[in-house]
């Protein structure tokens, strides 16, 4: 087994653990710091797949504004005790049960798949700075600029929640 | 000429469209003018085209649309003018006419008088389509709308749930018959292919059909006639009839709808008179209810019942003697019976408006001089129906009765017997209601007076008729002696299978003088009781002797039917509502329609509002969903 | 490309018109631009043109086009009332613009990435409009079960576009659906689950059983205006998207084993859909639930005509949804006049609503004659259509289920149409509408009916 492999697994391993306890810890500012360290796994992967790029952005922007937001928001509304309300068994365990199933199904029908190299999918590359940029505003234009039209319709949503009403 | 012939059910149809849709916005001044207008134009042009019969008696038909057409099948909404059905106008019209007239007079203080005149002007207009259909199907729709429009006015006066239940009956009982005919149309359709009048006469004359078959179907048609005009066994509706306004009866229930029945039997005469098998039922049955009904007769103390069980056995008596071949002979009196009956019918109207609603005989008495035009007219009638020459009566039933002498002696007895019980309870009713003392109490005898005009004119013009009316059929053995041709008989000639009955010259007047010396015993003997005598039907609560009870009661033949047929029907009836229908076919549809709210509720369940219950079901059923997926891969 | 510029172009001018205080003209610019877009449509069809790639508006996409700008255009004249508030009035008008332009990218997507991209743009404004009435706590529950419930649909949606572009190793559709005929280079199992959980994700958008839970709280919390647009417009969206991709792309997959898997899921979603919907609808009292549970039951009736996927299913997948949509618009713009004036959703406010106001009852009745699948109207033939398809591809029974479901959708409608004209209404005060609302109430149930005679005309207009 290659060294990659190595990091890899121990990355993924890494990140899952951290989504469980996200989840399943009662102190939200734990939660939160959990979230950061599944940050960080992810973004090792990205860096296994030779994109720097990403992996820096997803730092940036995921570890380090989202997640002041977050704590912001926690702090300030004083969460930082376990107030989640107890609740019962036996949903969770039949939430498990359904995650567990949908898990089991999904990985039984991609069980066996042979995952084929196409060319464009070969380029190693691609998750380099200018290959990234000339791929973006070249052949994803229209998306590129589309997902203004997103951003920007969800800027006016969050507007217009925060918004107080004159009545 | 004939082409016009659209314009008589036209003009009673845009009446009624008139009146019935402005309902009681049109003020009654009109209504009084358009309704007998109407009416009385329809008569003109049937006059008119009469006229043209006469001098070319023809067949004419004259299609106005196809109606529809499936397959083979096709039924045409066009007329048939030939001499019968034209006749059969004329007496609509005719008769149609002055009753419409009479009613103004009567029916003036009604409430509801526009929807009377809406309903006979549709019951004209549904008995001129019945009569000038030219195929099965239309004189079917006419067979149903007279039906229905006889309900309507039955029950004229609903609010009486007896009234409401004459009505009913009348309905059900005339259902019965029509089944019956309907089957026997659809049966022709399938033996000659078509139910046009022509193209299946024209068949009987030259295909040679099963006999078994025709039986068959002249029985069916038979058995609608029987319904329509009140045979045996479905007769007990139109004594019940007398329910509704007195000119209804007069109208519907003597001088046309019950015809209706001789009508179908005369217009198909030639596919009846091939069943051999079918004459005999005609004939017994005929001669069977007249016997039956004037032997009720007898008794009734009711004015309008008295009258309504004399038509029934003036229709029987028709019914015989067409059974016995007589197909002209039998409209002959159809014609007569329309104007005396009629005549009866108002006179007794006028009666009853005169004692203020009462109907009953045995309160009235004297009205000989109060009213007199009432009298006079209703004395013309009475002798018009007991067959004294040379009164319309006379003539008509002289024909029936010889052709029926013809060719069975028994029926002729039995007919002969029918006649004179005719004459004694005609004559009874008039003494006991115009002779005499007055016998109703004070209140009543003050107020008794003579109808206005728009009542006695109706009847004087009726009561002409009924004098002159009978010289259109002159007997044909005198006749013959005398070069006086018998005219109807001529005219019908083309439309009506004749009767090929020859009869001697002596016989025939041999029958006339024992009938009219056995007529005259007859009335001496109804004077003596009822004049001589004062002798006055007795209340209904003292004892009768046995056979009197049996009769007064109409032979219990309500009750019997009550017993053996409307009780019985409602135990099944019940059985089937309570037990197939309520726990059956309802509960099934009940449960279908239940299940599904309690499906409904059980599922609605399943929208619990939590969230966390919608992810889960998503996810499993989305499992579910996968498991088809990983089978297949 | 015209079309695209134009609707983005709406929403960010009504973004401008509140900065330089010219919101009176938004409502004007709006329904001129939404006449433009129709004309635009009109005439671009057979123009076959591609955009970028990534969009193609051939002329389903164009079809649909113009269907969602008509229906708009209703709507946005029937929500007049939603847009009076002058605080918001910009915020209203372009979250409804810009997920107009996701639906304008569904219709006509190419290429996985704008598939998702027009999801998102779709579901984001109506996440937030369906809780734009802030101060109702449904309103606020509503917004954020759609929203959490969404995300999830978003999460299999990405799931299954990755899986597919494994399995292919391409976003642009043509190539995924060519990939099917050449099998070089092709991972049949990753494209077949990878499709399916897109799908899935639509299902859930359409509201089709079993992911339907959001959609009668949604629909009820939402406020109405906002119920009418999710059940027409936001559902034209997602059939169009799920149309796309299932006849582009599954439909090619014919020939592998799974394919027949599909069908069977599809067929029972569509069943479930269809039965599910109209079951629980026959026991609702509330109106505008009422109105989701059979806006459910009408997007199984959709899904099995595209499920069948014959020769002419552009056109009858296309024909139900203009039925089904004018019917909606129509039975929601008398929904809201009532429920207003009355302030109640309950059935018993349409009782005796013919003696208040003959127009408004004759308009419901002929709305939700339709949608029960009444002759002539266009509901009827919308229904028939499909059927005659099912049952041309042998499927007796499924058409018979159909069928059955629809009847006990006569059932529910005609619950509200006996309370408007058999019953004594409960407010006799009368209703009054404008005569311009009048007007257009009878236009487009006029235009109902004209479906519902001439199918072969509108057929011969559009396609």
């Amino acid at each position: 087994m290659l060294l990659s492999q190595y990091i890899f697994l121990f990355l993924s391993f890494v990140a899952i653990i951290s989504a469980l306890m996200l989840v399943l810890d009662k102190n939200p500012v734990h939660s939160v710091l959990y979230l950061i360290i599944t940050f960080f796994a992810i973004a090792g992967h990205y860096l296994l797949l030779n994109a720097q790029f990403l992996a820096v952005v997803h730092i940036i922007v995921y570890a380090g504004a989202i997640m002041v937001l977050f704590l912001y928001v926690i702090m300030m509304l004083n969460l930082n005790k376990d107030i989640e309300p107890h609740k019962k068994n036996i949903p969770k365990v039949a939430a498990a049960v359904a995650a567990g199933l949908l898990l089991l199904s999904l990985t039984a029908l991609v069980n066996g798949a042979e995952v084929n190299m196409l060319p464009a999918a070969r380029n190693s590359n691609i998750g380099l700075m200018d290959n990234l940029g000339k791929t973006l505003f070249k052949e994803y234009m229209l998306p590129f600029e589309i997902s203004s039209i997103l951003f920007l319709s969800a800027m006016v949503g969050a507007v217009f929640l925060s918004k107080k009403e004159i009545h | 000429m004939e082409q016009l012939i659209y314009l008589i059910p036209l003009f009673p149809l845009i009446s009624f469209l008139i009146i019935s849709l402005s309902g009681s916005r049109l003020p009654k001044s009109i209504t009084t003018y358009l309704a007998p207008g109407s009416i009385f134009v329809s008569f003109v042009v049937a006059l008119l085209i009469f006229a043209a019969q006469i001098s070319h008696p023809q067949a004419v038909t004259v299609p106005l649309f196809t109606w529809f057409k499936v397959g083979e099948f096709h039924a045409d909404f066009s007329f048939l003018v030939d001499a019968l059905s034209i006749l059969f106008t004329l007496v609509i019209t005719g008769v149609g006419f002055l009753i419409h007239v009479y009613s103004t007079g009567y029916m003036h203080d009604e409430k509801d008088y526009n929807r009377y005149f809406s309903y006979l002007n549709l019951f004209v207009f549904f008995m001129l389509l019945l009569v000038l259909g030219d195929n099965f199907l239309l004189m079917f729709i006419g067979w149903e709308g007279v039906g229905l429009c006889s309900y309507l006015l039955i029950g004229f006066w609903f609010r009486n749930s007896n009234y409401a239940s004459a009505a009913k009956k009348a309905f059900v009982m005339n259902r019965i018959g029509d089944f019956g005919f309907l089957l026997g149309t659809i049966l022709i359709f399938g033996v000659f292919g078509s139910i046009n009048y022509h193209e299946v006469f024209a068949q009987v004359g030259n295909v040679v059909v099963d006999g078994k078959l025709i039986t068959w179907i002249t029985i069916l048609l038979f058995i609608g006639a029987v319904g329509k005009s009140a045979q045996i066994p479905l007769f007990t509706w139109l004594p019940d009839a007398m329910a509704g306004p007195t000119p209804v009866s007069a109208l519907i229930h003597a001088a046309t709808m019950v015809t209706a029945g001789i009508y179908l039997v005369a217009r198909c005469s030639a596919l009846f008179s091939l069943s051999t098998y079918t004459m005999h039922v005609i004939a017994i049955i005929g001669i069977a209810t007249a016997f039956l009904s004037a032997t009720i007769a007898l008794f009734q103390n009711d004015i309008k019942k008295v009258l309504a069980y004399s038509t029934v056995s003036q229709l029987g008596l028709i019914f015989c003697a067409l059974g016995c071949g007589a197909f002209s002979a039998g409209v002959f009196h159809v014609v007569t019976h329309a104007f005396f009956k009629a005549l009866l019918f108002l006179g007794a109207g006028s009666v009853i408006h005169g004692m203020s609603g009462d109907q009953d005989i045995r309160n009235m008495g004297g009205l000989r001089k109060k009213m007199p035009i009432t009298f006079y007219t209703f004395l013309i009638a009475t002798i018009a129906i007991s067959g004294i020459p040379p009164f319309a009566g006379f003539f008509s039933k002289d024909q029936m009765l010889a052709e029926i002498f013809a060719v069975n002696k028994i029926m002729f007895v039995l007919a002969l017997l029918v006649s004179l019980m005719t004459v004694f309870y005609m004559f009874r009713l008039l003494f006991l209601t115009f002779y005499g003392e007055t016998r109703a109490n004070d209140i009543v005898k003050n107020h008794i007076h003579e109808s206005p005009k728009s009542m006695t004119i109706p009847l004087s013009i009726l009561a002409v008729l009924s004098v002159i009316g009978g010289f259109i059929g002159f007997p044909h053995a005198l006749g013959h002696e005398l070069h006086i041709h018998h005219w109807l008989d001529g005219f019908l000639a083309n439309a009506v299978k004749p009767n090929n009955v020859e009869m001697h010259l002596n016989t025939e007047l041999l029958l006339m003088a024992i009938t009219l010396v056995l007529i005259a015993v007859v009335i001496i003997l109804a004077r003596n009781i009822f004049i001589s005598k004062k002798s006055i039907p007795q209340s209904d609560e003292a004892a009768m002797p046995l056979l009197k009870e049996v009769i007064y009661y109409k032979y219990y033949i309500d009750e019997i039917y009550e017993a053996i047929i409307v009780k019985p029907l409602n135990k099944i009836a019940g059985f089937l509502r309570d037990y197939i229908e309520r726990s059956g076919i309802d509960a099934v549809v009940n449960g279908i329609g239940n299940s599904v709210v309690n499906w409904s509720q059980l599922l609605r369940l399943t929208q619990t509002g939590g969230l966390g219950f919608y992810v889960g079901a998503m996810v499993i059923s989305m499992i579910v969903l996968l498991l088809f997926l990983i089978l297949k891969l | 490309m015209k079309e695209l510029l134009l609707l983005s172009g709406l929403g960010v001018l009504a973004l401008v018109a509140e900065i330089i205080n010219a919101r009176k003209l938004i409502y004007p610019f709006v329904i001129f631009g939404l006449l433009l877009n129709i004309g635009l449509c009109y005439h671009d069809l057979g123009s076959n043109e591609s955009i970028y790639g990534m969009l193609r508006l051939d002329n389903a996409a164009l079809a649909f086009t113009i269907l969602f700008s008509v229906i708009a255009l209703v709507w946005f004249i029937m929500a007049k009332n939603y847009f009076s508030d002058e605080t918001n009035i910009s915020d209203h008008f372009s979250l409804v613009l810009f997920s107009l332009v996701g639906v304008f990218l569904l219709s006509s997507y190419t290429h996985l990435s704008m598939l998702f991209l027009g999801v998102e743009i779709l579901s984001i404004p109506v996440y937030i409009l369906a809780g734009s009435d802030k101060r109702n706590v449904y309103s606020n529950e509503a917004a954020f079960k759609y929203f959490l419930l969404g995300a999830f649909a978003s999460g299999f949606l990405l799931l299954g576009i990755v899986m597919v572009y494994g399995g292919v190793g391409s976003f642009y559709i043509t190539q995924i659906a060519a990939s099917a005929l050449l099998p070089y280079g092709l991972s049949e199992k990753l494209v077949a689950i990878g499709l399916v959980l897109i799908l899935f994700a639509f299902a859930f958008k359409m509201s089709a059983v079993p992911f339907h839970f959001w959609a009668p709280d949604v629909y009820t919390g939402a406020p109405t205006s906002i119920t009418a647009y999710m059940s027409t417009i936001v559902k034209i969206g997602a059939i169009a998207g799920f149309y796309r991709l299932y006849v582009g792309v599954v439909a090619v997959y014919a020939q592998y084993d799974f394919f027949s898997s599909y069908l069977l899921i599809f067929l029972i979603i569509a069943l479930l859909t269809i039965v599910v919907g109209n079951v629980i609808a026959a026991s609702q009292s509330n109106v505008k639930r009422l109105l989701a549970y059979s806006s459910i039951g009408h997007a199984g009736f959709i899904i099995l005509g595209i499920a069948m996927i014959s020769p002419t299913v552009n056109f009858t997948t296309w024909y139900y949804l203009l039925a089904y949509c004018l019917a909606n618009i129509l039975t929601f713009w008398v929904l809201i006049i009532v429920s207003k004036q009355d302030n109640a959703e309950d059935i018993s406010v349409f009782n005796g609503l013919v003696k208040r106001n003959p127009i408004l009852a004759g308009t419901m009745t002929v709305g939700l004659l339709s949608m029960a699948g009444i002759p002539p109207l266009g509901g009827f033939f919308a229904k028939y259509f499909i059927l005659l398809d099912v049952i041309g591809r042998g499927y007796m029974m499924i058409a018979i289920i159909a069928i059955l479901a629809s009847l006990i959708g006569v059932y529910y409608y005609f619950r509200i149409i006996i309370a408007m004209f058999a019953k004594n209404p409960i407010q006799t005060a009368t209703i009054e509408i404008g005569s311009f609302t009048k007007l257009l109430m009878i236009l487009v149930s006029c235009l109902l009916l004209a479906i519902g005679i001439a199918p072969e005309y509108v057929y011969n207009l559009i396609f």
